[in-house]
């Protein structure tokens, strides 16, 4: 399946990043939120790998953590918003009424552009890890549901389903052991590509002060404090690092997406 | 096509009532009280006051009913007042912004369909050669790279190392014009029409690489035409339709990225105004400003489906 070249090194990265989220601090010793009064806005040294922020507190612990917040937010909001949107679009499929009344709510989540609804959104739940979470999980599942419920209606009109039904299996039973294996290409794309837009969301509402609040370090709150001239234009290493940590996780979240999808294209052909 | 035109356009004007209805509710249904702004904390306030405070700002109607009268004054051209900035009617504060946005939206597609279309044909007719591996890779990072982080190094280049753009604003304090105005357009507008070229360029070069196959394509060719006519006269032409109608569908994600761009310009729009509503939990300014997005992306879906349906009249039997 990931006999793509690009896939295997969007993996190995993802592996690799997740890796030193996790391990490096125990390992090194790094703290989000040590201050250090004797560097305050140095430039990255030996002590510090990445330099330290107006506060002195060290760059590379705090990339380090947003990379464990961003991919513990996004992972977790994809995860919902694909329970949501299989719930949704499977309830679409088996009623007229309840098709029209899901098929119109996504009609309605998808008239609002994503960046709009996410502060709308952001404006009801508020802000905060968990708000973050929801405000994410919240806003992605109608895709999805069209695209299961477009499965389930194919599906319903296949031999094995209708042999199954013949044979008087329960709606239950076809569900899982028919119907969820060949739904499993939608939902692991689906979730893998959400994953890295997910990333993406949340560090732009923390880059607009609507996500995560300080002083937990996300690569959004980071690259919000480069809107400072002083920031952006004298100690570059304070937002170049999470913007580069952003930009390789989802290009290579991207890259292990695309290569599943053809992964699973080769397998139905 | 006036029975599609009259049910195109009755969908999109029930979705705008829905639209309404669930933005109002969930508003409404939000944690945080609307008079909260309204109330000094150090300041005590008696409870007739705070009630009669509800009273006139129509707090106190059944849920039912305030939806009912707001939806009647916004038909009305009156969205209600402000709650952060002052009671100025949020009708008056989006008027003011809805120019600025709209000039950036509209040169960032400009730009991105333009740039888009050009691209797309170069790498569908270089196809699987350097160029064509050159300019995926450029869609790629295009669609992996956020606004915010494209307009952060734009202002980090071309404003604070080389000094060749203005950082941000509408317009040089104390300055003006439209020259002025395009002048700080430049930079907002790249970073924007940049977040958007990637759909416009796969989608022209998948079009004309099916387009550079067909018969009458071969037939050109076999009439000895030169390539350039072939490609930019046969070609082109039956390629660009999709292309063009996928300039509709763009406006969506421009005011998206409209919201990140005008906040790292300093960019006075709509989309700095929501973001500024958000943060103050400015309910009627929200509501208002999701309900001019939304009618506008409605607007902008139904003018392309009928623009579609009177250019290829296969559409509107279907």
């Amino acid at each position: 399946m990931l006999r793509r070249p690009g896939g295997i090194a969007g993996g190995v990265f993802i592996v690799l990043l997740a890796a030193a989220a996790w391990g490096l601090p125990p390992l090194l010793g790094l703290n989000p939120d040590a201050v250090d009064l004797a560097a305050i806005h140095a430039a990255p040294s030996a002590a510090h790998w990445l330099g330290t922020d107006g506060v002195g507190r060290d760059v590379l612990a705090r990339v380090l953590q947003g990379a464990r917040v961003s991919l513990v937010i996004a992972t977790v909001a994809a995860a919902i918003s694909a329970a949501i949107g299989f719930l949704v679009g499977s309830g679409a499929a088996f009623g007229t009424l309840t098709d029209i009344v899901c098929m119109r709510a996504v009609d309605l989540a998808m008239t609002l552009p994503p960046a709009v609804l996410l502060l709308v959104l952001s404006a009801i739940v508020g802000q905060g890890e968990r708000p973050t979470t929801m405000v994410l999980a919240l806003l992605s599942w109608p895709l999805l549901a069209r695209l299961v419920r477009a499965r389930l209606l194919e599906l319903r009109e296949r031999e094995f389903v209708l042999a199954a039904q013949a044979t008087g299996a329960g709606r239950w039973h076809i569900l899982r052991r028919h119907v969820l294996p060949n739904m499993a290409d939608i939902l692991i794309v689906y979730v893998t590509l959400q994953i890295a837009t997910n990333v993406l969301m949340e560090a732009g509402l923390s880059f607009l002060g609507l996500g995560v609040p300080p002083p937990t370090a996300t690569w959004g709150n980071m690259l919000g404090e480069a809107r400072s001239i002083d920031v952006l234009t004298l100690y570059t290493w304070q937002w170049i690092a999470p913007g580069a940590a952003l930009l390789a996780t989802t290009l290579a979240i991207g890259l292990v997406g695309e290569a599943v999808r053809a992964g699973f294209d080769t397998g139905h052909a | 096509m006036l029975r599609y035109l009259l049910r195109r356009t009755a969908a999109a004007a029930l979705m705008l009532v829905l639209l309404s209805m669930v933005t109002f509710a969930l508003l409404r249904a939000a944690p945080g009280d609307p008079i909260a702004a309204y109330v000094s904390p150090t300041i005590p306030m008696s409870a007739r006051a705070i009630a009669a405070l509800r009273h006139r700002l129509g707090l106190d109607l059944p849920l039912a009913e305030q939806y009912l009268l707001w939806a009647w004054h916004a038909l009305n051209g009156n969205l209600g007042r402000s709650i952060g900035h002052g009671e100025i009617p949020v009708a008056m504060l989006i008027a003011d912004r809805i120019g600025p946005t709209v000039l950036l939206m509209g040169t960032g597609i400009l730009l991105s369909t333009g740039f888009g279309v050009v691209l797309g044909i170069v790498a569908a007719v270089w196809r699987g050669g350097t160029l064509d591996a050159l300019l995926a890779g450029l869609g790629a990072l295009a669609l992996a790279s956020p606004a915010f982080l494209t307009g952060l190094l734009a202002l980090f280049l071309f404003a604070a190392r080389w000094h060749l753009l203005p950082a941000g604003g509408l317009i040089t304090p104390g300055g003006g014009g439209w020259a002025d105005v395009a002048w700080h357009l430049v930079l907002p507008a790249s970073v924007l029409a940049a977040a958007q070229i990637a759909m416009p360029l796969r989608y022209m070069r998948a079009a004309m690489i099916e387009s550079l196959g067909t018969q009458y394509v071969r037939t050109a060719r076999a009439k000895g035409l030169s390539p350039a006519r072939v490609v930019l006269l046969h070609a082109l032409r039956n390629a660009l339709l999709p292309v063009v109608t996928l300039t509709g569908a763009t406006i969506g994600t421009a005011i998206g990225g409209a919201v990140f761009v005008e906040s790292v310009f300093d960019w006075p729009g709509m989309g700095s105004l929501l973001v500024s509503a958000v943060s103050a939990r400015d309910y009627p300014l929200v509501m208002g400003i999701a309900l001019v997005v939304g009618a506008f992306v409605l607007a902008a879906n139904l003018v392309t489906d009928l623009v579609y349906a009177a250019v290829d009249p296969r559409i509107r039997i279907a």
